[in-house]
């Protein structure tokens, strides 16, 4: 099955930022590819086919004499609806690698992790932060895991502890993490309980 | 989803979450890291796309690397241009296709009027002066090949083929020894219009499988001893290649006719898997191939005979044909479009189905009617289904006024072509490593899709047009190929599975999965015993086994709580099956298994598409099982991962 091709009008135009700085391709480029590399992180590709269909992306929007840069929220959006797409596409040419293309809505998980950063750079400094909250035996569980690529057998004999509690103690962890992160990038939620 | 607005509150994570925040972690503690800067490989790129695009029209300022672009036209009018401009590059490039096809059909070499010749059963031509001919639409250049002198000789004195093998008449009744030259001719061919270049197909192959391990991201283990590889090869293909020095040897591989026939036997099994005969055709399909194996001549010339002969295919069998035929010789598992359309291919569609099945239904049989989704009866009108077909493929259909409602139609549409040729090359692929090079999209646990997969199948695909469908020339290929020389893993080899994590148990499924380990026979379960190993983790014993003691029986059907039971010693093969099936089940939760609702409904999809009977009793305890478990549809779904899971890998 073909890509979807998104018409040029099928998006609404933003208002128009006049005040907008470099259009260039190299500048779109250099502003959107770290938020649209973890966006398809987000989705489940590993690194290097993020690397790929990031580029394949760009190539792809800017080959579209049709594209306009209206803002840069509205190009972030557009660059994350073709990703996207790029990789469903991925999968119906018969993927069945460990990556799975979510049933949320397009932007939906990118707003819920990123918030409006376009680099998603913000919500790593929450998530820096955060890790500071979580106890120690729970932040070592989780560099040995990301750092150390350590098996869940080493770090239940590390934590001298068995492989399901290990995975419970990661599990807890990251849903803290998770709950965290969101209370500082969407804090007005916390006052409406 | 709302965030949470309570920090102790531990919903559980969502898929989505637990993947970002995968991402978020790999990032910040891992070795993951955005791209510093992409920007100037794109733009290389781009800039290079542009001069291509220049090259077919001329070039137009883009909006971003001239600023002296016109200003941006309304993206409607855009639109319609960009399509009228496609349109008018669509029907030129049919014009051009339309005149280099007829040019090329005006100066057909002899060799393919021999062919003709043949046919009728007049005398073949005596010499194969041809012209060198560019690629057919349908097939690739048959220029003539001398392989050797004493080849060239034979070719003065009598018809050859494309490969230097002396032709035969079709009434002739002569044995077999009469000429079968040994594939070495073919390899060693000169001239540069040698259409069979067998090392270079299997080189490619071997680039590419070696890439797509890596881009999978599986270590392929160690080659094994050539003597081991021949054994191999004998097991799984029949026929015994021989090994000279370091080197294993093809030459008079396939000079046994013993030996051809074992292949010959495979073949037909694979090809027609499902297929309903008459009775007696096996045994004779067997020898007719075993004969057209020996000789080097096409086989899809026979299968193409064998489909339209009544004495062989049970023609009272529509949808059996239609599905099987579909799936086998299509490489179109068309199974899903027995009652409706597919919702994982599009190409698969209900009336296509029926319409192939109409074709196989004889004059005064009534006519075929089917039921469509919402309950409404159609008649079925015979017809090939086009869009089953290769692209490449299509043409042939386009070129006729009857589009086919025959079978002599659908027969003849095999004839020479890519879809058939995919076809063998994929079959033949599963004779030699258990599974297929490619498979239909609706297998959630077929190997990791791939553009070098799909590379490795299309040299294969080529290979077989090449050689004109010879079985020998592609067989040949898949033997010499990396992955028959791969090892079990590591963890077998060493006996270290019954310690490994399930990491690691899950890297070694991935391996074998995509041919980059062989499959560790010593750890195969039956379908008993995987059903055994569910049930001994889920509280529920199948009816069929007894009862079964195990320390790891739970109540819940939550297999996120795994046992805590086992240590390191205690460690059987159940385990390392349990640890398979954590690794695949990852795969499942995302098929189309999950797109249907109804529990029942599942499990009958699971069973159909698997070619299971319903009334398995083996399975009752699968029934049981749902009864068992909690109304969440979640805990229903996790069965019919299992369920599917247990069928799929208890077939291989």
């Amino acid at each position: 099955m073909d890509d979807p091709n998104i018409d040029g009008d099928q998006w609404d135009a933003g208002a128009t930022d006049q005040a907008s700085p470099d259009r260039s391709p190299e500048n779109l480029i250099k502003t959107h590819q770290a938020g649209l590399w973890r966006y398809l992180r987000m989705l489940g590709c590993d690194a290097s086919t993020a690397d790929d269909l990031a580029q394949e992306t760009f190539l792809k929007v800017l080959r579209r004499e049709s594209f306009t840069q209206y803002n840069d929220a509205a190009t972030a959006s557009y660059l994350r609806r073709t990703a996207h797409n790029l990789l469903v596409s991925l999968h119906r040419r018969g993927g069945s690698r460990r990556t799975t293309v979510t049933s949320d809505p397009l932007d939906e998980i990118w707003d819920r992790w990123a918030g409006q950063d376009l680099s998603g750079d913000f919500a790593l400094d929450c998530l820096r932060e955060c890790m500071q909250a979580l106890t120690p035996r729970a932040q070592l569980a989780l560099k040995m895991r990301f750092a150390d690529e350590s098996s869940r057998t080493d770090i239940a004999q590390t934590l001298d502890i068995t492989e399901h509690g290990a995975r419970n103690l990661m599990q807890r962890a990251k849903q803290q993490l998770r709950d965290c992160v969101q209370q500082r990038l969407n804090p007005n939620t916390t006052e409406n309980t | 989803m709302n965030p949470s607005n309570n920090p102790s509150d531990n919903r559980t994570l969502t898929e989505a979450d637990d993947r970002a925040i995968d991402a978020m972690l790999g990032e910040l503690i891992g070795n993951s890291r955005p791209p510093t800067d992409f920007a100037d490989s794109i733009l290389a790129q781009l800039r290079s796309l542009r001069n291509e695009d220049a090259a077919v029209r001329p070039a137009s300022p883009t909006r971003y690397l001239d600023e002296t672009a016109p200003a941006i036209q309304p993206l409607r009018t855009i639109a319609a241009s960009r399509k009228r401009s496609r349109r008018l590059l669509f029907v030129t490039g049919i014009l051009a296709t339309a005149a280099t096809t007829a040019i090329i059909v005006s100066r057909m070499p002899r060799i393919e009027i021999q062919w003709k010749s043949i046919a009728k059963n007049e005398p073949a031509a005596e010499s194969l002066d041809g012209p060198k001919l560019a690629d057919s639409p349908a097939r690739p250049s048959v220029s003539p090949m001398l392989a050797s002198e004493s080849t060239a000789q034979a070719a003065a004195q009598g018809a050859s083929d494309a490969r230097g093998v002396p032709l035969r008449r079709r009434d002739e009744s002569a044995g077999i020894a009469e000429t079968t030259p040994a594939l070495a001719a073919t390899r060693t061919a000169v001239g540069q219009d040698s259409p069979v270049d067998l090392d270079a197909t299997v080189a490619n192959v071997n680039v590419a499988i070696v890439e797509y391990w890596k881009r999978v991201g599986v270590t392929p283990t160690p080659s094994i001893p050539q003597a081991d590889v021949v054994a191999r090869i004998s097991e799984r293909f029949g026929v015994t290649p021989t090994i000279q020095g370091d080197q294993v040897q093809f030459a008079s591989t396939f000079s046994d006719s013993d030996a051809c026939g074992q292949l010959a036997d495979r073949l037909v099994t694979h090809l027609f898997a499902g297929t309903p005969l008459v009775a007696g055709a096996r045994p004779r399909m067997v020898g007719e191939l075993t004969q057209t194996i020996l000789r080097g001549e096409g086989i899809d010339q026979l299968i193409a005979d064998w489909i339209g002969n009544d004495d062989l295919l049970r023609r009272d069998q529509h949808q059996q044909l239609a599905e099987s035929l579909a799936t086998n010789l299509l490489d179109a598992n068309a199974s899903c479009a027995r009652c409706h359309d597919s919702p994982v291919d599009s190409r698969l569609v209900q009336n296509d189905y029926w319409a192939l099945a109409s074709i196989f239904v004889r004059p005064n049989d009534p006519a075929l009617f089917y039921e469509m989704p919402d309950g409404r009866q159609r008649v079925a009108e015979p017809k090939v289904p086009v869009k089953w077909f290769a692209s490449s493929d299509a043409a042939r259909f386009e070129s006729t006024a009857d589009t086919a409602n025959s079978v002599e139609r659908f027969a003849d549409s095999l004839r020479s072509s890519r879809t058939l040729a995919g076809s063998v090359a994929n079959q033949l692929w599963k004779i030699g490593f258990g599974q297929p090079l490619l498979t239909t999209s609706s297998d959630p646990l077929a190997p990791p899709n791939d553009d070098r997969l799909q590379a490795v199948h299309a040299e294969l695909t080529n290979l077989v047009l090449a050689s004109g469908f010879d079985v020998r020339v592609v067989a040949e290929a898949i033997m010499r190929s990396d992955p028959m020389k791969r090892g079990s893993s590591s963890l077998v080899a060493s006996g270290r599975w019954k310690t490994a994590s399930d990491i690691e148990i899950a890297a070694d499924a991935l391996a074998v999965r995509t041919f980059a380990a062989a499959e560790p026979s010593e750890l195969k379960m039956s379908q008993g015993e995987l059903l055994a190993m569910m049930a001994s983790r889920l509280g529920n014993t199948p009816s069929i086994l007894g009862d079964t003691e195990s320390v790891l029986a739970q109540a819940n059907v939550d297999d996120s709580r795994e046992p805590e039971t086992v240590t390191k010693a205690s460690a059987t093969l159940e385990d390392y099956a349990w640890s398979d099936w954590t690794a695949d089940r990852e795969l499942l939760r995302g098929s189309w298994l999950h797109w249907i609702k109804d529990t029942d409904q599942q499990r009958k999809h699971v069973l159909y598409s698997l070619n299971r009977e319903p009334g398995d009793s083996s399975l009752d305890w699968f029934d049981r099982l749902i009864e068992s478990s909690d109304d969440s549809s979640i805990a229903k779904d996790r069965a019919t991962d299992r369920l599917y899971w247990v069928l799929h890998e208890s077939r291989r």
